[in-house]
């Protein structure tokens, strides 16, 4: 059989296995919907078939192949910007928005995955390439490019992996208490709250989390603005919030306490069940966006010794 | 685009008539008792989404935020 059309069969087929395997994952952390599937699959499958043919090109020393790359990466830009935009305008509907440094995540992400097919799929023809110069017959040279993709993949999703909450810091309940009208957890004032009605839903049905770092770099990333409101969105998301637009007093903010840098957040969910809200604190990505090393540096090193 | 205001103080609520000068900018209600200021509060916040301070000594406020 012709090596070009085995190879850019086999580099499509993987491409395509790489973009829709991270779909999987996408469905369990971002909101996306059955046509933003649609689109994403196909913009999926135009990438893997540009990685796909770029190695048969360059093997016909049809150099100009490399152009079609540049456009490639131009388009999947654009992706990234298309899928800013639609998260930015759905941000006033939500009850608690994700926050630009969320959604900037998010768009990466996407922008991100595109690459991730057009990788796949070029190592995976360059394989089958490989193969013919060392004489393979087709076959085996097939199985490899098959194997070699497939390690990729998983290469590639193993990095793109964002960390999580639990892996800098530590989760743990805290009580809620009043001083005054001032909302206090854990001994840090988080917001005057006036109405008496509101403090007693506070006191009742109120569930408090306080996450302490376990290095400077955990406080440098957890001070970020963008990192809190994340965590707020999960913790909404995924326990169901008790509040609506006329209700301000149970938006849940995260709070800093400025002495050691633990952060402290209260939320009024449906069901009050600390358990539940430590889980989805612990589980909410580290955003791309908000990481710091100041251990890194020669400042942090001589603070920190 | 929206516009709106942000961070501002949409309307004192009080039972003390020392603890508002007469140059505020913002409306003031008074109240009749701690049961009326209450309500006052709730009332106004509802209607203007702005959220409920206490001040104390019988002070709420009501802030856009």
């Amino acid at each position: 059989m012709d090596t070009h059309f085995v190879a850019i069969v086999i580099a499509l087929v993987m491409g395509v296995i790489a973009r829709t395997y991270m779909m999987k994952i996408d469905y369990r952390q971002y909101p996306t919907y059955p046509q933003a599937y649609l689109s994403h699959f196909t913009l999926g499958v135009i990438a893997a078939g540009l990685g796909a043919v770029a190695i048969p090109a360059f093997s016909e020393k049809e150099y100009v192949a490399i152009t079609f790359l540049a456009i490639a990466a131009q388009h999947f830009r654009d992706v990234r910007g298309m899928e800013r935009q639609s998260l930015d305008n759905i941000e006033p509907t939500e009850l608690v928005p994700k926050g630009t440094a969320y959604i900037e995540d998010i768009a990466k992400t996407f922008e991100a995955r595109n690459y991730m097919a057009i990788i796949t799929a070029v190592f995976t023809s360059a394989t089958v390439y490989i193969g013919e110069y060392f004489d393979l017959p087709i076959l085996v040279s097939s199985i490899l490019a098959i194997i070699v993709g497939s390690i990729i993949i998983v290469m590639l999703n193993r990095m793109l992996k964002p960390g999580s909450i639990e892996e800098i810091a530590e989760v743990k309940s805290a009580e809620i208490s009043f001083e005054g009208p001032i909302l206090t957890i854990a001994g840090v004032g988080v917001m005057n709250i006036g109405l008496k009605e509101s403090q007693k839903v506070f006191m009742e049905n109120g569930v408090a989390v306080e996450i302490i770092p376990k290095d400077p770099n955990a406080v440098a990333i957890l001070s970020n603005i963008g990192q809190r409101q994340a965590i707020q969105h999960n913790a909404a998301i995924q326990l169901g919030i008790r509040k609506d637009v006329d209700e301000p007093d149970f938006t849940p903010i995260a709070r800093r306490n400025p002495d050691n840098g633990n952060i402290v957040m209260a939320i009024v969910t449906r069901q009050p069940d600390v358990n539940c809200l430590i889980e989805a604190v612990k589980k909410t990505p580290v955003l791309e966006s908000s990481k710091r090393e100041p251990l890194d540096s020669e400042v942090g090193k001589k603070l920190s010794s | 685009m929206e516009f709106g205001l942000k961070e501002f103080i949409i309307a004192i609520v009080t039972t003390n008539k020392d603890m508002v000068g007469g140059s505020s900018n913002a409306p003031v209600f008074y109240a009749s008792d701690e049961e009326h200021l209450e309500r006052l509060a709730l009332l106004i916040s509802k209607t203007t989404t702005g959220m409920v301070h206490d001040l104390e000594g019988g002070t709420y406020i009501i802030v856009k935020h």
